[in-house]
């Protein structure tokens, strides 16, 4: 269903682009040997997982080895001194590694990434002790410094990718740990709306540095779980109880989100977007946003967004929500399976509807190129 | 470049927007690529099957969460003549479609999953006090005339799952094994499912067309890699080794090293060799922990340190290795 592009060679491509004349000869030949070289250089997926294993066992039999001889102690002091030496040596390994031997160029990354994690690890703990305990507040703080200390300097993906995460469901956990009320709801509602923001801007720009990219991703993944927290948590069922948040404002930002998602998709793709479909399409959104979980919405922005840009990543995402949304909405959430299965029937019938509207119109034709 | 080469690399969006910000090609170039890559035409195509199975996916779990709510006040009758109904329904549209349709194909997996239902809705009513393998052992047997007949591969893949399951409860509840042997099962799985790959790679040699597709074969190098690696999983869990658990570790040691000489030889495909390999590497560090650290809780600092340093250098011998073998692979257009 979501192999939506066509399969071209690169034989297939160039003499498409000679007969066309949009390349001359020389174009070809400089486009012929940077494929070469690249397609070389390319490595193979499956590589790193292997490389990953090895590197995993690897740093855990290292550290292992250091906490057991006691050459890592567990004073305050002694953690903050060791997770800079850990730090120290991942940015420093990761810096020198050798960019002519790719594979071992990517076991040394993987490597000085177990070091990073270590040394972050003892980071916190040393600098939650060294607070007061554990609390979420100094968990938040302590991520947070350390990402931004090493960010620019340890450039692997993971590694920028996992932080952010964590400092993102950190400063969640901290808004919710206590409830006050209103001041509660307006605080979750609004780190929501940035987060949809940061999103928005990094997923729909063509262009972003690649430093940029994980905190694309590590939003996407923190506004799963938000929107899956208000998914089992709403007020649904819980009229009574004040612990509870309200979906309303939250359901209201998805959906905008998803008309403008539309929109955003529509004037890519088609020359005229003001069309009947384009338009029973925005306003069909609004009508799901009334009925269905937030969390259907937020599928299908991945969805849109996924086939948009073309990232496989997010469209995987978009279409693994579902299952995981229905599987957990069965068992939480304090209202009788009744109840659920009117709003899963009620939403299912409007994608149903859409469907015989575009067999109907015809809009769901296919043109072979 | 020559022209096999060049037919063997397959464009994608990362490459033409490489060639674009390396000024290789012109804007015009990359648009036109892309256009060729992603047609807009197939947008209104995608967008409909995403409604159609958002919507089916929506309204049949609202349908079992209807029957969920209900299911205590419907009667033990209505039950199973409901489901029966069903799978007599969906039988009868299978034969109305036609085998050669996927709706048609789609609709005897749907009676068959129905079959395994109303076996469980059946068990749950008159409680008959029978073992578990009884239901998957009935269940396999019934549907095995309908995947014969379907000629469809996720219906052999369910009935290989139910299978399976069935031979493991049998082997836990009737055979009741002792612990010395209790692990012997996983081998006996293993050469069940190579029958079945073998018979797989047998009739595709043969050119039968429904089978022509590399994820089958991949997926059951995958179910018999996972069961041929559990045995030795075990050396790291027992204090005092079983001799099953030590001969399993030599016919897993076996199986893998038939598999990639087939696998890289006879059939050549990478993604199975690159999968054997990666499994290598799981039993090989299984077995070295076993050896050199004996037990986890006391672990000896030292031991570690060779355990990284063997670690170190396996990985990468056998990274380098497979880099090879694929390039090898790749040229000869595997």
């Amino acid at each position: 269903m979501f192999n939506f592009t066509n399969s071209i060679n690169l034989q297939q491509l160039l003499h498409l682009w000679q007969k066309d004349g949009i390349l001359n000869s020389s174009e070809l030949e400089k486009t012929q040997s940077f494929i070469e070289n690249q397609y070389q250089r390319k490595d193979i997926p499956l590589m790193y997982i292997l490389i990953g294993l090895g590197a995993f066992i690897t740093a855990f039999c290292l550290i292992a080895f250091l906490v057991i001889t006691g050459i890592v102690n567990r004073s305050i002091t002694g953690s903050f001194i060791w997770s800079f030496i850990f730090i120290a040596l991942a940015c420093f390994f990761h810096r020198k590694r050798n960019c002519k031997d790719q594979l071992y160029y990517n076991f040394s990354a993987q490597n000085t990434f177990y070091l990073m994690v270590a040394g972050k690890i003892l980071f916190v703990i040393a600098f939650s002790e060294f607070f007061d305990g554990a609390t979420n507040l100094n968990i938040a703080f302590a991520i947070s410094i350390i990402t931004v200390i090493t960010y620019y300097i340890y450039e692997l993906p993971l590694d920028r990718f996992l932080s952010l995460s964590a400092i993102l469901f950190s400063i969640f956990f901290v808004i919710i740990e206590k409830n006050y009320g209103l001041l509660t709801d307006i605080l979750i509602n609004s780190f929501f709306f940035l987060q949809i923001l940061v999103a928005a801007l990094l997923l729909t720009k063509k262009k972003v540095k690649n430093a940029y990219i994980p905190l694309a991703y590590a939003t996407v993944f923190s506004l799963c779980y938000i929107v899956y927290y208000f998914t089992t948590t709403s007020k649904i069922g819980y009229w009574n109880n004040t612990n509870i948040h309200n979906l309303i404002y939250i359901k209201a930002v998805l959906t905008t989100s998803l008309v403008s998602l539309i929109i955003f998709v529509a004037k890519k793709t088609v020359t005229k977007w003001k069309t009947e479909p384009i338009i029973l399409a925005c306003l069909s959104s609004i009508l799901l946003g009334f009925i269905s979980p937030p969390i259907v919405i937020l599928a299908i922005c991945f969805m849109i967004l996924g086939y948009a840009n073309h990232q496989k990543l997010l469209l995987t995402l978009g279409a693994l929500l579902i299952p995981i949304f229905i599987y957990y909405y069965y068992y939480n959430l304090d209202v009788d399976l009744m109840t659920k299965s009117i709003i899963l029937m009620s939403s299912g019938m409007l994608f149903i509807v859409g469907y015989f509207y575009m067999k109907v119109r015809k809009l769901d034709k296919e043109e072979i190129v | 470049m020559d022209l096999k080469k060049q037919n063997s690399i397959f464009v994608d969006e990362q490459m033409i927007d490489e060639l674009s910000s390396k000024g290789i090609i012109s804007k015009s170039a990359h648009d036109y690529a892309l256009a060729l890559l992603y047609p807009t035409q197939n947008l209104g195509l995608w967008v409909s099957r995403l409604l159609l199975i958002l919507g089916l996916t929506l309204s049949l779990s609202g349908i079992i969460y209807f029957f969920a709510y209900n299911w205590t006040k419907i009667s033990p009758s209505t039950k199973l003549y409901s489901i029966q109904a069903s799978i007599f329904l969906c039988l009868i549209s299978s034969y109305f479609y036609g085998l050669q349709k996927l709706s048609g194909k789609i609709l005897l997996l749907s009676a068959s999953v129905l079959v395994g239902v109303f076996l469980a809705v059946f068990g749950q009513i008159y409680q008959t006090g029978a073992d578990n393998y009884n239901l998957f052992m009935v269940w396999s047997l019934l549907i095995f005339p309908l995947v014969i007949l379907s000629n469809f591969i996720p219906l052999w893949l369910l009935w290989l799952s139910v299978s399976n399951i069935f031979l493991l409860f049998y082997w836990e509840q009737k055979v009741l094994p002792s612990h010395e042997v209790k692990t012997v099962i996983y081998s006996c799985l293993v050469i069940f499912n190579i029958i079945f790959l073998s018979l797989y790679e047998l009739f595709t040699h043969r050119g039968v067309t429904w089978l022509q597709n590399q994820w089958t074969r991949i997926l059951l190098i995958l179910i018999i890699l996972t069961f041929s690696l559990i045995t030795p999983v075990n050396l790291l869990y027992r204090s005092e080794t079983k001799y099953s658990v030590i001969f399993g570790t030599f016919f897993s040691i076996i199986i893998h090293i038939a598999l990639y000489k087939i696998y890289r030889f006879k059939i050549p495909c990478v993604k199975v060799v690159t999968a054997t390999l990666i499994s290598s590497c799981i039993l090989i560090e299984i077995v070295a922990i076993k050896i050199i650290l004996f037990d986890f809780q006391r672990a000896d600092a030292i031991r570690l340190l060779i355990l990284a340093y063997l670690s170190i250098h396996l990985f990468r011998f056998l990274t380098k290795k497979l880099n090879i073998i694929i390039k090898k692979m790749s040229n000869s257009n595997v």
